[in-house]
């Protein structure tokens, strides 16, 4: 199997060392992943520096298959002694628990033909980023955001991080490749004081896979200021009935919900509310969902999983029609069903046409929702309850902030409610989600 | 490295951590069994490879370019986790993790970096890049470490070292046999977690703290089925123990109360929508405190005016018989410390005395700011993160009133039984909490029972909306981790019965007037 030129030779021959060193302590198949970062991070808070973290990282993970019986063993110390020890112990360890006669490495076919194309992850630049470049960029952050809060504004922080790390994973079936990846991020986080004594914050951020392609500093600033004072004056509405926007960057929350049963260990472990679902309507006939792992820049792009399993674009909802699971390889034999890998990459929804201004006006009355907090999902029956804070919606048009408001519902009928999508999909996540407007639904308040 | 901003409390994360992931590093995962010394405090640092001298120099080059302090935070730590499936120990993840974190801090400016490889020249550079916060005359760092001693809050008897992969296993299946005894049960998902950490301290004032923290993690996770309808749901036993904990009564109590939990679903009807008074049963409900008023507490917050409680010290937030504790020195418990990450003396801090707030939760750079006694509350996950203020134990002190008095006074409203997670905005002072298991309150008994309902409320209005405090005090014994600016810490949580008069409920049964 060729062996890609952007994976790591350095982090490659431990690998291939580490999977030599299984074998000979008697596993029967192995496959290592190692990884290495180095990362930067600057915050600034009111001035001063508040965190300065400088950190460089490798660690080894193996999976063995020793006599019919599978562990996963993770270790920092990879000092040739110390590995020879670990690993020693490892394998030991895993003699001593049950067979388990489907663990194996995934069949070599579903290791193949993947892409060798440039996913666009990394900056040839990230050397060149010096800390006084980040100072610049941070100060630039945080002043931007502290005149846009004004007399409101009791604390701002403004942080920058970026980081360059490579992966690789090799297994004793001659698969040998890895990637590299840079990301740089810049968030502000501002702090208001509301006359009823609560100190609301708000936050905003940008991210991007080239340093020269983050947004300028003091946009992020703005926005994450003008998101802090627009919570001033928030209050507790009654409990109603409502249709519901939920802004781009809230959007995740729910859609783990959604994704989590979808797995399947959850299936074969009969905790999945999906189960027998394939081909059947889960959402509005305009909804779908899109695994595309070869997204250029994205932030899930990979071209082979944890496993090794090539991976390729699939949909996972069509036009509301449920067509695939999340299966790695070992639950793929238990549910006798083809693997699928059990990890999504980048998530890709349909482009809606209105803005999020446009959901509002296509809603009259609504509450649209920023932010949620806590909450929770039951993937069994797929019944979910989550705190949110936000904004009335009257006329159309975004009014007063409100807050401590919670809905409720379930997975298997949420999905359908949707009335629109938004031209917005979020660009700092690997999940790309639009902003979208749900039907009517209760929620709770007073 | 992209930003954490949730705060939130989870129980039995260890059990979210399964599968995949666990193969990804950098994961937070599990991992690593055996191979445990007993260690004289003398002789801790030598077991990192590492002298005191080197560990003056090191010292002496994170100063090199000023700061007030410095520390060296070594650490080793090993992880075993095994997983029950479909009636078999078939899965072990182990980690064994060794670095050591240099922080330099000046005033309320902190420069950190840290280093899996521990020669000279990696603390060195490691000092380095952390005395970059800092740009001024070297300080002088001490000539002599002294060592300092503490009191153990965590005896083991049965060190997990000393326990075989087939002895642990045989505790798993054990559970699996009692939990298998109702036809309803279809699948069980039980895991065990070992953990042992040792850590060194060693800091610009010249002193050497040595700590060693063990911790044991049972999850037990159950899907019923009945009448064509499923249901899942979980027990969860946590302490810093070694395998005594694990008796035959605890094993039997955590199979049957999972199972309970799960079954009692079944009979569940929708949860009611808007503000209802609210009984909250004793123990695990003390995710109320460590959401509506713990993270508010933590001086980091405070420090920088963040926090909805920043200008509430000595007043009164709560009705007198209203007494909130973090407490890092019980016995055994989760989130007991010896010392905190800093190096410094664990202790029980009153946080609300009779309903009035006296202290916040510090670490070192707040106690300095802000004036205050340090409360051995800067807590770190590991050595690759900066110490913050954290709560270890938190818990409400019994208060007047009657268990049986509380319920007869709730015409209609809902009671808490069991919870899986929560979360907190600190300035806006929102929390939330998910209940698994409740009942509804009708007049004055507890009637139907009541799933997976978010409750939402602000912390320093519920404080004082707090009505009446039971005689039942109760430490849970849950799995619980608290999540913070991106560092996870096992924590603990206690309550008494205790009624606020009303919340916001988040359920399905939206009627006029609710």
């Amino acid at each position: 199997m060729t062996t890609a030129s952007r994976a790591d030779q350095e982090l490659l021959k431990i690998a291939e060392q580490a999977c030599a060193l299984a074998r000979r302590r008697g596993a029967r198949q192995v496959a290592a992943s190692v990884r290495r970062s180095r990362s930067a991070k600057l915050v600034i808070r009111d001035g001063l520096q508040e965190e300065l973290k400088l950190a460089e990282t490798r660690s080894l993970a193996l999976r063995v298959y020793v006599d019919g019986r599978y562990g996963v063993h993770q270790t920092s110390a990879l000092e040739p002694a110390a590995l020879e020890r670990f690993l020693a112990e490892a394998i030991e360890l895993t003699r001593l628990l049950a067979p388990d006669p489907l663990r194996g490495l995934p069949e070599r076919a579903l290791c193949e033909g993947r892409s060798h194309a440039d996913l666009g992850l990394v900056d040839p630049a990230y050397g060149s980023l010096t800390m006084a470049l980040r100072k610049q960029r941070a100060t630039a952050l945080h002043d931007a955001a502290r005149a846009a809060g004004g007399a409101a504004i009791i604390s701002v922080g403004a942080g920058v991080s970026d980081s360059l790390s490579d992966s690789v994973l090799v297994t004793s079936d001659g698969f040998a490749d890895g990637e590299r990846e840079t990301s740089f991020g810049q968030w502000a986080d501002v702090s208001v004081r509301d006359p009823s004594g609560k100190r609301p914050s708000d936050w905003d951020e940008s991210s991007a896979r080239r340093v020269a392609e983050l947004e300028p500093p003091a946009r992020t600033g703005e926005r994450a200021a003008a998101r802090a004072l627009a919570q001033l004056g928030a209050k507790k509405i009654d409990s109603c009935k409502l249709p519901l926007i939920v802004e781009n960057r809230a959007v995740s929350r729910l859609l783990s919900g959604l994704l989590a049963p979808l797995d399947g260990r959850q299936l074969d472990q009969k905790q999945s509310c999906f189960e027998g679902y394939l081909g059947k309507q889960v959402a509005t006939p305009g909804f779908s969902l899109v695994d595309d792992p070869l997204l250029r820049g994205g932030w899930g792009s990979a071209r082979f999983d944890w496993e090794g399993l090539t991976l390729r674009r699939r949909p996972l909802i069509e036009a509301g029609v449920l067509r695939d699971y999340l299966v790695d390889s070992y639950y793929a034999k238990k549910l006798k069903r083809a693997p699928s890998s059990s990890s999504t990459t980048n998530l890709v929804f349909p482009r809606g046409a209105q803005s999020l201004e446009g959901l509002c006006a296509a809603a009259g009355r609504a509450i649209l929702v920023s932010e949620f907090i806590g909450g929770n999902s039951n993937s069994t029956t797929g019944d979910f309850s989550l705190g949110l804070r936000g904004f009335l919606v009257e006329g159309g048009k975004r009014a007063a902030p409100v807050a401590e408001l919670n809905i409720a519902g379930n997975h298997r009928e949420l999905w359908k409610t949707i009335q629109a999508l938004g031209d917005d999909p979020y660009p700092h996540s690997a999940q790309l989600t639009p902003s979208v407007l749900f039907a009517a639904m209760p929620i709770a308040g007073r | 490295m992209r930003v954490t901003r949730r705060d939130f409390l989870e129980g039995a994360s260890a059990a979210t951590a399964l599968g995949a992931a666990a193969l990804l590093p950098g994961c937070r995962s599990q991992q690593k069994c055996g191979g445990v010394r007993a260690l004289p405090p003398a002789g801790a640092l030598e077991a990192f490879g590492v002298n005191e001298a080197a560990a003056r120099r090191t010292l002496a080059r994170a100063l090199a370019s000023g700061g007030d302090h410095a520390d060296l935070f070594f650490q080793e730590i090993r992880q075993c986790y095994l997983v029950l499936e479909d009636g078999a120990v078939n899965r072990a993840y182990t980690r064994r993790d060794r670095g050591v974190g240099v922080r330099v801090v000046r005033g309320v400016e902190t420069g950190y970096a840290y280093s899996e490889a521990l020669d000279e020249r990696d603390l060195l550079r490691a000092a380095e890049a952390a005395a970059a916060v800092a740009s001024g005359p070297t300080r002088e760092v001490p000539r002599e470490i002294r060592i300092g001693g503490h009191p153990n809050r965590y005896p083991v008897a049965k060190p997990w070292a000393g326990v075989g992969t087939k002895q642990k296993a045989a505790l798993l299946l054990r559970m699996h046999e009692l939990a298998s005894r109702d036809a309803r049960v279809k699948k069980l998902n039980i895991s065990h977690l070992d953990e042992d950490r040792l850590t060194v301290v060693v800091d610009s004032a010249g002193r050497l703290v040595v700590d060693r923290q063990p911790l044991v993690t049972e999850i037990l996770s159950c899907t019923a089925e009945q009448g064509g309808r499923r249901e899942s749901n979980y027990g969860m036993l946590s302490a810093r123990a070694g395998l005594e904990f694990l008796t035959e009564a605890r094993l039997r109590a955590l199979a049957d109360e999972a199972v309970r939990r799960t079954l009692v679903l079944f009979e569940a009807v929708p949860g009611p929508v808007g503000e209802l008074p609210l009984v909250l049963g004793p123990g695990s409900s003390g995710i109320l405190l460590h959401e509506a008023i713990g993270h508010g507490m933590e001086a980091d917050f405070a420090r920088k005016r963040l926090t909805i409680y920043s200008d509430m010290i000595g007043k009164r937030i709560a009705p007198d018989f209203v007494t909130i504790v973090d407490d890092g020195t019980t016995e055994s418990w989760r989130g007991s410390i010896n010392v905190d990450d800093e190096g410094a003396p664990s202790e029980r801090t009153v946080l609300v005395d009779r309903g009035v707030l006296r202290t916040f939760l510090h670490d070192r750079i707040s106690a300095r700011q802000l004036k205050a006694t340090p409360t051995g509350s800067g807590r770190r996950e590991s050595f690759r993160h900066i110490p913050i203020p954290r709560m270890r134990n938190t818990f409400m002190l019994a208060g007047p009133h009657g268990r049986e008095e509380i319920l007869r006074s709730v015409k209609r409203g809902i009671y808490a039984e069991h919870f899986t997670n929560g979360q907190v905005l600190i300035g806006a002072g929102d929390f939330t909490f998910y209940i698994k298991n409740g009942y509804l309150i009708e007049d004055g008994k507890l009637t139907r029972p009541i799933k997976d309902v978010n409750i939402i409320g602000n912390g320093p209005e519920v404080l004082r909306r707090v009505a009446m405090v039971g005689p039942d005090e109760k430490l849970d014994l849950g799995s619980w981790t608290c999540g913070k600016r991106g560092q996870s810490v096992p924590v603990g949580l206690g309550l008494p019965t205790v009624k606020v008069s009303a919340i916001t409920v988040g359920g399905t049964e939206l009627r006029k007037g609710a």
